[in-house]
């Protein structure tokens, strides 16, 4: 049995714990593991008329020895990209496919389900938010064995309540909120922080929750500029240091407005999601005179180590996914549901958009979470 | 509505966040909310015939004064580990003396005049944090038909009835790192790390570091220590893979068997702190001096000791120290009370108080841990198993 890892997307603090704990499983079974390097994009550009330059180019040959200290780093020793192979730009195919394939976003599965096969790889093991697995679930369907582990600090993956990455990502984020209460105090200002979170606001629920912020604005709620201006001036009469701190998910809106995003669409279609902070900050000091002081966290947020619970997660997720392996089991995305390690069709992160339920944990007119009726809930309480 | 609230034993990251949270909670229903200084020393201290002194023992709770507090290590409200049903002369406040009665052991069941502090506070209920230690006390009260909503916390782990306790998720990180960043060391002088943690007589805490941290040895409280096998295995360690060196990880309450004698023993187990109660500690320093001379590979040890509890929680810490505390101030409001907070099958539930005073868990040895090889036996991790630790 010889089996493939990628990790796709964003970097997260966890993957390197996980691929290690894939390659240990592995190991343990008498199991090659092959590491591919920047996710599909590894597959897509590996030339199988120049084989020995490929390997050296796109492969990772990973043993117990070769992971032995990954997982005392964040990051991934594998690389990352947002390659789709679905639908390459023509300008971005490799040389060596250009005129075989034609179109203007060329599906080159064709391409990377010969390289799987000339790689005898049996199985593969991608780690990814929801654009990697989206991939992985079209390779399934395609007849590649295929067990996906989510990743996203967003915890956005539809189909399982935690993805690795999440818990850093909220530590971090409640350290960087905390830490900007001295200088937004001193100036007796408020404190704008926006953190990533795509088209959820989840990180920014559970890091304003847990740092106790005044107001913490999710993508799910458009806001009222002049409500939430009010609101902040009255929260920062009532400091005795006269400040007030808010947390802004980046995918945040006022009402009647779109999402603030910039630069060019990437291999994903997405253009990237910032600068809302900022927009809310303007236009709270023309409404009030009062001064902000904005921080954008963004990548501070899955910088470094993982915590431990990241740590833990990700050696969980990665065993199981070799483990349902050796059981004949694949076509599954690992995952938590209910508190509960549990597996899923693989295909069910394109199913759904997972993000904040608002009736149950939040309050729109204060434009804070609002948590109760804790019997029964999971730890990250959905 | 008139709720006290305590915290008892060793501090932990999270008492604060679990105290604020009770306070907005209860605040937020119309509550008074009562903070009891110095765990039950500060019940003990309550003297109804003298309110003017008994301010000292109390803070007054409510949204403003706990503002801050939720972002801090510590506990506000400070914390002993006197037990009221065994007090000791020396602990006896001055007002107690005359009607002190001790047993052969010199110690006196102050619990008569803790039901009058309670009475005279007028509490309708009272909100302990703590461990079991604290908590076993919690359940005497709850048996003389005080109304009771035990919050666990300790950073061992150790508390029957929950699988997560406040303190453990930011000891077991803060523990982790101590592995890590101490490779670098034991490298550098291809020498062997011996990293000893606290957790009393529970080894969860040194299993939970030495897997997530993947040190090459993990000794713990559960298992004694067969020396010379372990120095066997590592003498390999230390020869091994691109980093010389070996960090293993020992829990302060593990016992040595087979261990060189020294003229001048440095393990000292009969430490004990104030309140009479015995401390561990040392054991990774006998083990670095044995292994040192034993295998000729110089060894260091270091006491990770209060820096696994010390400074602000991490994440996960807060998270469940807020959610335990709304869980006890619902449970409270619905009448349910002589109940303890807890996480069971990764959801938030509560367990019968009794529970509680069923004496330390400890690792599951058997099912986790690999006597021959000295380490965590976590084979299939994850399916099945639920999300805590």
């Amino acid at each position: 049995m010889r089996i493939g890892v990628l990790t796709g997307g964003g970097d997260v603090p966890g993957l390197n714990p996980a691929i290690q704990a894939i390659t240990r499983q592995a190991a343990r079974l008498g199991w090659d593991v092959v590491g591919i390097k920047r996710g599909w994009a590894g597959l897509l550009r590996f030339d199988m008329d120049n084989p020995v330059e490929s390997a050296d180019k796109w492969l990772m040959p990973l043993t117990p020895q070769s992971v032995r200290a990954i997982d005392r780093t964040g990051g991934t020793i594998l690389q990352t990209s947002r390659t789709n192979p679905l639908a390459v730009p023509a300008a971005a195919l490799p040389e060596f496919l250009k005129g075989s394939l034609g179109g203007d976003a060329v599906d080159c599965t064709p391409h990377v389900l010969a390289v799987l096969e000339h790689l005898e790889i049996d199985a593969l093991i991608p780690i990814g938010g929801v654009d990697t697995l989206a991939y992985a679930a079209h390779l399934k369907s395609q007849g590649v064995k295929v067990n996906a582990v989510p990743k996203t600090m967003d915890n956005d993956v539809f189909g399982t309540d935690y993805c690795i990455g999440f818990s850093t990502a909220v530590s971090r984020s409640v350290d960087a909120i905390n830490a900007l209460r001295t200088p937004t105090g001193s100036h007796e200002r408020i404190g704008v922080v926006e953190l990533f979170g795509r088209k959820s606001g989840e990180t920014a629920l559970m890091s304003g929750y847990l740092s106790d912020a005044d107001r913490v604005l999710i993508a799910e709620v458009p806001v009222d500029m002049e409500q939430l201006a009010e609101k902040l001036m009255a929260d920062r009469a009532a400091s005795p240091s006269n400040y007030a701190m808010m947390v802004v998910s980046e995918g945040a809106r006022l009402k009647g407005h779109d999402t603030v995003e910039y630069g060019e669409v990437d291999a994903t279609g997405h253009r990237r999601l910032g600068g809302i902070g900022d927009v809310i900050g303007e236009e709270f000091k023309r409404l009030t005179g009062t001064g902000v002081i904005s921080q954008r966290l963004a990548y501070m947020m899955r910088a470094g180590t993982p915590d431990a619970l990241d740590t833990m997660v990700a050696r969980s997720f990665g065993a199981m996914a070799v483990q349902l392996l050796d059981e004949g089991k694949h076509g599954l995305m690992v995952a938590i549901r209910d508190g509960n390690y549990e597996s899923v069709e693989s295909d069910i992160c394109i199913k759904g958009q997972r993000g904040v339920d608002v009736d149950a944990f939040y309050d729109p007119g204060e434009y804070r979470p609002h948590i109760q009726n804790m019997d029964g809930r999971p730890m990250f309480f959905s | 509505m008139r709720i006290g609230i305590l915290t008892g034993g060793g501090d932990v990251p999270g008492l604060n966040p679990a105290i604020q949270q009770v306070t907005r909670e209860a605040c937020a229903r119309g509550w008074d909310v009562v903070g009891i200084r110095n765990g039950w020393a500060g019940l003990l201290a309550i003297n109804p015939d003298d309110d003017d002194a008994n301010a000292s023992h109390l803070m007054h709770l409510d949204r403003r004064t706990t503002r801050s507090i939720g972002r801090f290590g510590g506990t506000i409200l400070h914390t002993a580990r006197l037990h009221p049903d065994t007090v000791r002369e020396k602990d006896m406040p001055a007002f107690l003396v005359p009607q002190a009665k001790y047993d052969d052991r010199r110690e006196a069941d102050m619990t008569p005049h803790i039901l009058k502090a309670i009475a005279h506070l007028k509490l309708d209920a009272l909100i302990p944090i703590g461990g079991d230690g604290t908590l076993g006390y919690a359940a005497r009260l709850g048996e003389e038909g005080v109304p009771i909503l035990a919050i666990p916390k300790t950073m061992d782990n150790d508390v029957q009835g929950t699988d997560v306790c406040i303190g453990f998720p930011t000891a077991v990180t803060r523990s982790i790192r101590a592995v890590h960043d101490l490779r670098g060391t034991a490298s550098a002088e291809e020498s062997i790390g011996v990293i000893e943690l606290m957790g009393r007589h529970s080894g969860e805490t040194a299993l939970m570091a030495g897997y997530l941290g993947s040190a090459d040895r993990t000794a713990i409280a559960e298992v004694p220590v067969n020396v010379e096998a372990l120095a066997g295995l590592l003498r390999q360690d230390v020869g091994t893979g691109s980093e010389a060196g070996a960090v293993m990880v020992i829990s302060e309450g593990a016992t040595l068997e087979g261990a060189l004698k020294f003229d001048d023993p440095i393990h000292e187990t009969a430490m004990t702190d104030k309140f009479g109660n015995k401390r561990l500690g040392g054991i990774g320093e006998t083990l670095a001096r044995d292994l040192t001379v034993r295998l000729g590979i110089p060894a260091f040890s270091l006491k990770l000791a209060y820096m696994m509890r010390a400074g602000a929680p991490v994440s996960q810490d807060s998270l469940i120290a807020r959610a335990f505390g709304t869980l006890a101030v619902e449970l409270i409001a619905a009448g349910k009370t002589g109940r303890m907070t807890g996480l069971q099958n990764g959801k938030y539930t509560s367990v019968p108080i009794s529970k509680t005073g069923e004496g330390a868990s400890q690792v599951d040895v058997d099912r986790y841990y690999e006597i021959e090889t000295f380490q965590p036996r976590i084979t299939r991790p994850g399916m099945g198993q639920s999300l805590s630790f």
